[in-house]
């Protein structure tokens, strides 16, 4: 049962919820848009380490990803109000050039079905949920990029 | 027996949901989409009374749930089933105990207005007023259950909701009525956005019905209202990379057993400032609350029934000694605060930041409670004279400050040498009032002050195995004395880890309390699923192992925990 829904994904599509980006504007999820390329979408919190150590992991091969796949990284933060202030600058001051969004009730993370960060999904250029992944050991990136490789030039996934 | 029943039909659940999720894309326009989450988390507690663990004489419990969610165009629901049995994990309410369907609703989306009757989460600006949240492992979930209107048009942000608050398998006495409104100027004109300005206000009335009473308190009969009302405002104001946000909360008269039944409105207030560029980022906040527990049944205590959220001014530790020893709580009767953040990255390439450069961040923050000197005590004792009414209905907060709560200085750097080693360093300073944070077990001085140090290093070893090795130190005068823990961490890329800890109180006063706490962990990830297994004594915290972090209750034992989503 569990390979089963391994090898074969759920091909579904964001759904509509509403998050905030880091200005305060609200946008609905299932406009999330890389103009028919890969998209990451990852759940972390400012207070989650292995999230950290995963954005910031994937922050020193970004240009590169960007440039060879068109691949955008969308973060989306799950911490509350109490650490939402902290969000811009935590991102800010790493350098980090994602799209980050809060998702301060969760609202977004529960329609997702993911329970604990890191989560991470690739959505392909129609926008479809095509691979999901939870946690985060150091190569993983690896394996994302794999992932992402393959999606960008339209290759199945077998195996992953 | 019923167990086993259960898990078999949880199993077949997720086989069946998973089945129908495969339906090619064609027939998502027909099906609709089937998608969900489930977990387990079982112990087998063994007996440990050294460490002052509670014996469990029935020695296995379970937390599990399953969550499905169905959409189909513009509808879609969610229904989730909870089972605690025989009792639910330690450290979660015993009132849990049982298995039935919980969260359950039905929504539907049509261009900007969405309608959800059942159970919904949901947050009021920062939460002051209204929030139903989950954090289901930690045994917290408010959601409210009744009815749900969302509409918006052109940057106005209009909610309104009714219903009865969770109470475990039940629901409260009283009802909620609440209504939000949030007006985003720079969506409504785009040349405010052109300029870089974004302006926000919003507002929100919330009001809580509970049949009116009359209570005897002492030699006084009072008469409870039914209706609370709440209201609140906020406002944010970005201009360029500098932002500014604020809440202001009131509370009307609300006699409950959290606040003894007095008359005396509540007020609570945040503001945070905020500003960041490349390289660069600071964010300050201050916080005062005054008589803000806010409840749909005006006799529970505890986590039961919240209605509100007050969210806490201080840095949120994941370190485990930082942030499970002597762990910060919101003191919603009263008490105001300070906060202030830094992150700032030394350039890469410079001479301090090596060729990967270096983050810094530096957070400090302080609470004291209010100054109620003026404050008259209102318990009554038998054989005083009986309170004035005055007591009951105006007692004088003053505007200066009351005893110290929480004090939390600390710096943590982190540094990529190469490709292969990575270290983060920590050091803290802490004040802990323990007569207000009541979370130790001796308190023969209960004001602690503790420094914490912290080593974090870790070693790539190769593209697919890391090892991670993690020192704490806490050291004080006070309460339980020195700590000392040791963490080693081995993963295996993308599907093993494996790990060892252990937590030593050596420097407790009391020789017979000076115990180990050791902590065997391993998992396995299979794709969007994760199987973990723990054996020995854990204490309460946020707990960062193997790749992904989890809030736990205190337990001790051997522990299996699944978590997955399909």
């Amino acid at each position: 049962m569990m390979a089963a829904s391994m090898s074969v994904m759920a091909q579904n599509k964001i759904p509509a919820v509403a998050v905030k980006d880091i200005n305060g504007n609200t946008i609905q999820t299932d406009k999330f848009f890389n103009d028919g390329k890969p998209m990451i979408i990852n759940f972390w919190a400012t207070w989650c380490k292995p999230c950290v150590l995963e954005l910031s992991t994937i922050a020193d091969e970004y240009e590169d990803w960007v440039k060879e796949t068109g691949v955008k990284l969308i973060a989306i933060s799950i911490d509350d109000s109490r650490n939402t202030a902290k969000v811009g600058p935590m991102v800010k001051g790493r350098g980090w050039e994602y799209e980050v969004y809060l998702d301060a009730n969760e609202d977004f993370k529960r329609a997702m079905n993911v329970n604990n960060p890191p989560h991470t999904f690739v959505v392909n250029g129609k926008g479809e949920i095509v691979w999901q992944h939870i946690a985060y050991q150091p190569g993983d990136e690896k394996v994302l990029y794999d992932v992402v490789k393959k999606v960008a030039a339209g290759r199945p996934l077998d195996g992953h | 027996m019923r167990l086993k029943h259960l898990l078999l039909f949880g199993l077949s659940l997720c086989a069946s949901a998973t089945l129908i999720a495969q339906q090619p894309i064609g027939n998502e326009n027909t099906w609709g989409s089937i998608t969900g989450n489930a977990g387990i988390d079982a112990q087998y507690y063994t007996k440990d009374p050294a460490i002052g663990a509670p014996d469990v004489p029935d020695r296995f419990r379970m937390n599990s749930f399953i969550y499905l969610q169905y959409k189909k165009g513009g509808f879609s629901a969610g229904v989730r089933y909870e089972a605690y049995l025989p009792k639910p994990l330690l450290g979660i309410d015993e009132s849990y105990t049982g298995q039935g369907i919980t969260y359950r609703w039905a929504s539907y989306k049509y261009k900007t207005l969405e309608v959800t009757a059942g159970s919904f989460y949901e947050q009021f600006g920062n939460g002051l007023t209204y929030r139903a949240y989950e954090a289901r492992s930690l045994g917290f979930d408010n959601y409210t259950d009744g009815f749900r209107v969302k509409y918006n048009v052109k940057g106005i942000y209009v909610k309104g909701i009714f219903g009865r608050t969770r109470d475990f398998f039940a629901y409260s006495p009283g009802t909620v009525r609440g209504l939000d409104g949030e007006i985003n100027f720079a969506e409504m004109i785009p040349k405010l956005k052109d300029k870089n300005v974004d302006v926000m206000i919003g507002g929100s009335f919330v009001s809580k019905f509970q049949p009116g009473t009359e209570k005897v308190v002492g030699p006084e009969v009072l008469f409870l209202p039914a209706n609370v009302t709440t209201a609140a405002g906020r406002a944010n104001l970005r201009l360029g990379k500098f932002n500014i946000n604020g809440e202001f909360a009131y509370k009307f008269n609300d006699p409950s057993s959290a606040n003894q039944y007095t008359y005396r409105p509540g007020t609570a207030a945040i503001v945070s400032a905020s500003f960041f560029t490349q390289n660069f980022g600071v964010s300050v906040g201050a916080k005062r609350v005054d008589n803000f527990d806010f409840r749909s049944d005006r006799e529970v205590s505890g986590n039961r029934q919240l209605l509100n959220w007050i969210p806490m001014l201080n840095k949120q530790h994941t370190y485990n000694l930082a942030a499970s020893i002597y762990p910060y709580a919101v003191q919603a009767m009263g008490e105001q605060g300070l906060q202030a953040d830094f992150q700032f990255s030394i350039p890469r390439g410079s001479k301090l930041g090596g060729k990967y450069g270096m983050d810094i961040n530096v957070n400090a923050s302080i609470v004291y409670g209010l100054d109620t000197m003026s404050r008259k005590n209102i318990t009554y004792v038998e054989g005083q004279d009986s309170l004035t009414l005055g007591d009951r209905y105006g007692y004088t907060v003053g505007s200066g400050l009351g005893k110290e709560y929480y004090r939390d200085f600390n710096i943590e750097i982190t540094k990529k040498f190469n490709k292969k080693w990575k270290m983060s360093v920590m050091y803290m300073n802490l004040y802990a009032n323990l007569n207000v944070l009541t979370i130790s077990q001796l308190s023969t001085d209960p004001f602690v002050n503790a420094n914490i140090g912290v080593i974090d290093l870790s070693w790539r070893i190769n593209t697919k195995h890391a090892l991670r090795l993690e020192l704490q130190g806490l050291f004080t005068k006070q309460d339980q004395g020195d700590w000392a823990m040791a963490l080693l961490e081995y993963t295996i890329s993308p599907n093993w880890y494996v790990s060892v800890m252990n937590q030593y109180n050596y420097g407790n006063p009391d020789k017979s309390r000076r115990q180990n706490y050791p902590l065997m962990s391993a998992g396995y990830n299979l794709g969007n699923h994760r199987f973990t297994l723990n054996y020995g004594r854990q204490r309460a915290g946020v707990l960062c192992i193997g790749g992904i972090c989890r809030a736990v209750p205190a337990a001790n034992g051997l522990t299996f925990s699944y978590v997955g989503s399909f």
